[in-house]
């Protein structure tokens, strides 16, 4: 009896290992096979799938608990309410200011615009509004999930913006598409960059690239430019001088909040703080490529 | 302690907790929806739940509370299950890392059901905070394999510390809730009656 239960015990030992190291292996297999074929491999497309019979569940799933976050968002946001109360305050005087230079400035643009015909390249655009349905539960990847997709005209390589105070910034890029769902990566994951440039300082485009969480590093910029704090860094259509970027020209990214390097360095160091922060957003507008150009863009 | 004979389906267990167990057989229908409802919370709600950049692990305790509950197997199965539902799920570019990584932790603290049950909350939640920080470690390593980078000082001090102090604050309710439903310890395994 006892020699009976013993190997009835090593038996069941034997399957719980065995189980368990078929499943270790059947991960590594998974892992390994995920980032050896490309992207529209099959274990893509079986991820890709389950993202697309997700995301309906994932949509009731985010309403249903909006109220709740919307209460987390509040309480949260009350830390700094007040000095934020004073920093708007300081800003909204500012703005004011620059809102009779920018109407000035708008007059002068439509007229030159009109002229040469230029700086139109968003009107190739169609926006799309998305709601985010899933988010990253790391860091390690700062990317959403939004409940459009080709249904909806969303390509791959589509630019994604939000309404801010300083109006549509640009938060992000489309990486993957399916029917009915896309995924956004933010320009603040690390391996996210955009073209851009600071039109005030009539800087050539540098590259726009995260480095710590919420700020963006803008590398590239000699430093004869004049670059200061406070100016506005937009999108540069390009990567480089010769290289199209697929985001358009003249998205709103962010603001400089910092201009730093020595004399003898050949380049500036622009610390860029963006003006969306993807991650209190509930929705986002892709901007879907409409125009031929736009298309080329999107197509890389 | 181990199996004592072919008609044993469970591992001793005091009687006093065997008899506070409201469950009939092992409640797997009860650890399956566990973890579809960690996943789910994990997928739609917890990313919200965002301080400095750390995001609560509400799987990471689940796994655990089911694997001190039911054993090696059933930690490990739920744990891959789990792990791989959250990355088929969100939008992010690893499949099998999770999986691998909650099997480990559902594992290991699967042993931990074959010893008498603590009457305090302590030791699960020592068990659930040692489980966010082998999973977090675990995501690290295969993000440097694939050679994405993050600075040391922000992995640990935005990343690791806000989310494992996080997840020990959101772990008692889920301890808790899995103890309720679940009843006391056994451990389901292979050949082993009742276990439904």
């Amino acid at each position: 009896m006892a020699t009976h239960g013993t190997g009835l015990a090593r038996r069941r030992a034997n399957l719980r290992r065995g189980a368990i190291a078929t499943l270790v292996v059947v991960c590594l297999a998974l892992f390994s096979g995920y980032f050896r074929e490309s992207g529209d491999g099959p274990l893509h497309g079986v991820q890709s799938a389950a993202a697309g019979v997700a995301a309906p569940i994932q949509d009731v799933a985010t309403e249903a608990v909006q109220p709740f976050r919307d209460a987390w968002g509040w309480v949260t946001s009350l830390k700094d309410a007040r000095d934020r109360a004073a920093r708007l305050e300081g800003e909204v005087e500012a703005l004011r200011g620059a809102a009779i230079e920018n109407r000035i400035r708008d007059e002068q643009l439509a007229r030159l615009r009109a002229l040469v015909g230029v700086g139109r390249e968003l009107d190739g655009y169609e926006p799309v509004v998305g709601t985010v349905i899933a988010r990253s539960f790391t860091s390690w990847y700062r990317s959403a999930r939004l409940d459009v997709g080709r249904d909806r005209g969303v390509v791959q390589n589509s630019p994604v913006v939000a309404g801010t105070v300083q109006g549509a910034a640009l938060v992000g890029i489309v990486t993957s598409v399916r029917g009915n769902s896309a995924d956004v990566s933010f320009i603040t994951d690390g391996r996210t960059s955009v073209g851009a440039t600071i039109p005030e300082a009539d800087s050539p485009p540098g590259l726009l690239e995260s480095t710590v969480p919420g700020q963006l590093r803008l590398a590239g910029i000699p430093r004869e430019f004049p670059v200061r704090e406070g100016q506005a860094v937009v999108t540069a259509g390009f990567n480089a001088p010769a290289l199209p970027s697929v985001y358009p020209y003249g998205i709103p990214v962010g603001q400089v909040t910092s201009v730093g390097g020595t004399e003898v360095d050949v380049e500036r160091t622009v610390q860029v703080t963006p003006y969306a922060d993807p991650r209190s957003l509930s929705q986002m507008v892709v901007l879907t490529p409409q125009s031929p150009q736009a298309k080329r863009r999107a197509e890389g | 302690m181990t199996a004592t004979g072919p008609a044993s389906a469970e591992r001793v267990r005091p009687s006093s907790a065997r008899a506070r167990t409201p469950v009939r057989g092992a409640g797997l229908g009860w650890v399956a929806t566990m973890a579809l409802v960690a996943v789910l919370l994990q997928v739609a709600v917890m990313p919200y739940v965002n301080i400095a950049d750390g995001i609560p692990d509400l799987v990471a305790p689940t796994v655990v509370a089911v694997a001190l509950l039911r054993g090696t197997l059933v930690g490990a199965i739920t744990g891959f299950g789990a792990g791989l539902l959250v990355e088929l799920s969100t939008p992010v570019g690893t499949l099998g890392v999770l999986a691998l990584t909650y099997l480990i932790v559902g594992a290991w603290c699967g042993r931990y059901c074959e010893r008498e049950e603590s009457t305090s909350l302590v030791p699960p939640l020592v068990l659930t905070v040692v489980a966010a920080f082998v999973v977090q470690m675990g995501y690290m390593v295969f993000q440097l394999l694939l050679g994405n980078s993050m600075a040391a000082s922000e992995f640990v001090g935005d990343l690791l510390i806000p989310t494992i102090a996080l997840t020990a604050l959101l772990s008692p309710p889920v301890l808790l809730v899995a103890r309720r439903l679940l009843g006391a310890p056994r451990a389901v395994e292979p050949y082993a009656a009742g276990a439904a």
